[in-house]
């Protein structure tokens, strides 16, 4: 189910309402029934994959407790488990596609074609939380979770199952294990956040997705073109992520739990470690306390250090697709990130020099993140500002201006969160909500896009 | 309750109204419909809460009303890409139009052939339908969410008995009543969505110092579909949702009988036109055997009822080089091919 739908809305509504009305055990049964409805609505066979990893998780750590000698055999059994499973679904093609060319270079007859497999929404997502929970529960950072039901609601919570935030059990489990009541307090304001997650989606990203996929489309992109295309899949990326968690943290507030923010205005960053400080948060602290710190993080020699960041990234990328435009942005972050790491501290510019010249690196990045195609990658790579024609210049300005203007909500959310909000403290009253919340309403209604599409991190 | 309680409660219930009602009396300020008396829409009117059907779109009839043609090509983007309407009438001497709709499918042509050829009055004497494939076999074959929508602006009546027949369950899938009900009535403000887009354009271009009429025709040339990459072309679509639709080797289950009737009863020629995909460009390629066996039947079709049909598949001068993207040939040989077309069918199609 996708949450810019009519049928999210009703099943949201319906949910919250029964929600309330229930004792403690049976709210979480009903959000456990929710959330399997809600994950099956596309695919009902999805959900056998998603049983097994929770039911898994939910058994190691179990016997993590129970049979704490053997503690390395139960958390190898699940990460294995885990990554097999991550990998059947997501990699088997890419790894049967590349060895199929390799033979084909050789000459060799390619093996028969691979089954394609339709792959579970969010796999990447709930398969990264489940395991947290069984690495905390082995660091001993955690107890192991008593019932299996209250840990299959930490999996399968729905407004962040599908993509995120990829929350820890010791922040997500413990609200599943405590009793929660209506936020009457601060129900307005996750309404609100609902209201702008939609315009997010359905306005800005939707709106940009028509011209980055319009240029992504064409094959004699020149310079100008391109680089609009690129900048309006920047916004478009921000906006369908971000859009997606703001709707998964206001749905998640008004049942009385808390997600983890997601975003920290990225564009914004002012230098590489501090744009990941800033966009999806969840998968980089994630990607730092469960890869980085493993590797070894920044001890020992320089050269090490920078390996650990580099495969970091590289597993990052990796993580987001199976295709090697991904691993290429991955190794792009990560070497952005060690040569940071390695001369950032003696030299840094002012952030009205950093901001922008971070921007345009990430749009960099964006570009190998869109661009599947390795033949026009490396195209666009080669192409020329000096040759386009005055007309594509003409054309670019205006799809980039026409960008910016959709963009505008962003900007003007990122000035007041942080050069005005401090000085408002009573900005959230009621008035003030209702003020809010009918303009995004009433924006929503008169520029939604005409064409929607899926929430891109679906995919992963 | 609680004062403490009642008292958020009616906040909350202050806070829905106040963001959810104003809206929903914005609809005496929304814009008219198009005023314009040659393309005036009509306006079914219906049950409150199923909401009216989106407007019949008359601007195909119109045009049908405004030339007069003797020969009407049909069908999807293959006609925009393959008939060059005025060379074939220089050649003729026979006025000859277009009527086609990009993404559209057999549904949409039965109701293009219903609602604005015979629809038209204008009585052309030949209609040419130009199909690849398996299109006709596929009825259910994009018929629904946007593509429902589309079909309904085909319809100048809330339901089409054939569409109903034919296309059972398929229809609506996406468009719900309640669907309708929130976008085109309790919200009708979305109907300045047309003019918000348009100033939103027009702000983006004078930002850039551009005329916006100057502009559009520019972009839509630059970034249009001759430019697609062939990979990613619209036909990609095609290739991808066949395997999804029902596809039936049974021509009598399709909307063929139907426009080959109305057809006879309103004295219409029509002839079958199939055009060569690129080739070697998708799955379903005309050298499969299941495609082998469709187009048999459907031969065997057409000639029972005596539609003559032409196929273009097997000809040797149209190539590989002559594709712009996908199944759409370039601007040159789009000329090319209407007058090999006259050329080689102009006495059966033309009369000539």
């Amino acid at each position: 189910m996708i949450f810019h739908s009519l049928d999210y809305i009703f099943f949201f509504l319906v949910v919250l309402l029964a929600h309330w009305q229930l004792p403690r055990r049976s709210q979480l049964w009903l959000l456990l029934v929710a959330s399997y409805y809600f994950y099956g609505y596309v695919s009902r066979a999805w959900l056998i994959p998603f049983a097994f990893t929770t039911t898994l998780d939910w058994t190691m750590g179990r016997l993590m407790e129970a049979k704490p000698a053997r503690r390395r055999l139960w958390l190898s059994l699940s990460v294995v488990s885990n990554l097999s499973l991550l990998c059947w679904f997501k990699y088997r093609g890419f790894f049967i596609e590349n060895i199929q060319g390799i033979l084909a270079d050789f000459g060799l007859a390619p093996a028969p074609e691979v089954l394609s497999l339709i792959v579970p929404a969010g796999i990447s997502f709930y398969t990264f939380q489940s395991m947290s929970y069984v690495i905390d529960v082995y660091r001993g950072h955690m107890l192991a979770c008593r019932r299996l039901d209250d840990y299959a609601l930490f999996v399968s919570f729905f407004p962040q199952l599908v993509a995120g935030p990829i929350e820890r059990a010791p922040h997500l489990l413990s609200q599943v294990l405590t009793t929660r009541s209506f936020p009457w307090s601060t129900a307005t304001r996750w309404f609100t956040l609902i209201l702008w997650g939609f315009l997010l989606k359905v306005v800005i990203a939707d709106h940009s997705a028509l011209v980055a996929n319009k240029v992504f489309s064409i094959r004699d992109a020149t310079f100008p073109i391109l680089w609009s295309g690129v900048f309006a899949f920047a916004i478009q990326i921000l906006a369908d992520f971000s859009a997606y968690t703001a709707i998964a943290r206001g749905s998640a507030g008004l049942l009385g739990f808390d997600l983890m923010e997601n975003f920290r205005h990225p564009y914004l960053a002012t230098s590489p470690a501090d744009f990941w400080r800033r966009w999806h948060i969840s998968l980089s602290t994630w990607m730092r306390d469960y890869i980085y710190i493993p590797l070894g993080g920044s001890r020992g020699t320089k050269a090490r250090a920078t390996r650990n960041v580099i495969l970091t990234f590289l597993i990052s990328g990796a993580w987001h697709g199976a295709a090697w435009n991904f691993i290429l942005w991955g190794l792009y972050w990560g070497v952005l990130v060690a040569a940071d790491q390695a001369w950032g501290k003696r030299w840094r510019p002012p952030p009205l020099i950093a901001v922008p010249l971070m921007f345009g690196l990430t749009c960099i990045g964006w570009l190998m993140f869109r661009e599947q195609d390795a033949h026009y990658l490396i195209q666009h790579f080669q192409l020329n500002p000096w040759t386009a024609p005055a007309s594509d210049w003409h054309i670019a300005g205006f799809l980039t201006a026409k960008t910016f203007l959709l963009a505008t909500p962003i900007l003007l959310h990122a000035w007041w969160d942080l050069k005005l909000r401090h000085r408002y403290p009573n900005w959230d009253r009621l008035p003030t909500q209702i003020l809010l919340s009918l303009a995004l309403f009433t924006l929503i209604l008169i520029l939604r896009s005409p064409e929607s599409s899926a929430f891109i991190y679906f995919q992963f | 309750m609680d004062p403490a309680r009642r008292t958020h409660l009616k906040h909350l219930a202050l806070y829905g109204a106040s963001v959810l009602l104003p809206p929903t009396f914005w609809r005496e300020s929304a814009p008219p419909p198009p005023t314009d008396a040659e393309d005036k829409p009509e306006r079914i009117e219906e049950h409150w809460f199923t909401g009216g059907k989106p407007l019949f779109s008359r601007t195909p009839l119109n045009k049908l009303i405004r030339e007069k043609p003797e020969v009407v090509f049909l069908g999807d983007s293959m006609v925009k890409a393959w008939i060059d309407p005025e060379k074939l009438s220089a050649l003729s001497s026979q006025r000859v139009s277009t009527l086609w709709q990009p993404n559209s499918t057999s549904s949409r042509w039965y109701l293009m052939f219903k609602n604005y050829v015979v629809r038209s009055q204008v009585r052309p004497r030949r209609v040419v339908f130009l199909f690849r494939n398996a299109f006709w076999h596929l009825p259910a074959y994009k018929v629904d969410g946007p593509f429902w929508h589309d079909i309904e602006r085909c319809m100048p009546e809330m339901n089409d008995p054939v569409i109903t027949r034919i296309l059972g369950d398929q229809r609506r899938r996406d468009m719900g009543k309640v669907d309708r009900f929130i976008t085109e009535d309790a919200y009708p403000i979305q109907q300045r969505q047309d003019q918000t887009a348009n100033l939103l354009e027009a702000t983006a271009a004078r930002l850039i110092g551009q005329d916006p009429d100057a502009l559009r025709p520019l972009i839509n040339d630059r970034l249009g579909f001759t430019r697609f990459r062939q990979t990613l072309s619209v036909e990609t679509g095609y290739h991808t949702g066949l395997q999804d639709a029902p596809f039936t080797r049974d021509p009598t289950k399709t909307f063929l009988p139907h426009i080959i009737d109305l057809a006879r009863k309103e004295g219409i020629e029509i002839f079958m036109l199939r055009v060569k995909r690129r080739p070697n460009s998708g799955t379903d390629s005309p050298d499969s055997p299941e495609m082998a066996r469709y187009i048999s039947d459907l031969t065997t079709y057409f000639a029972k009822e005596n539609v003559p049909y032409y196929d273009f598949t097997p000809d040797p001068l149209i190539n590989d080089s002559m594709y712009a993207e996908g199944d759409h040939l370039d601007l040159a040989h789009t000329a090319w091919f209407s007058e090999h077309l006259y050329q080689t069918l102009g006495k059966e199609i033309f009369g000539k």
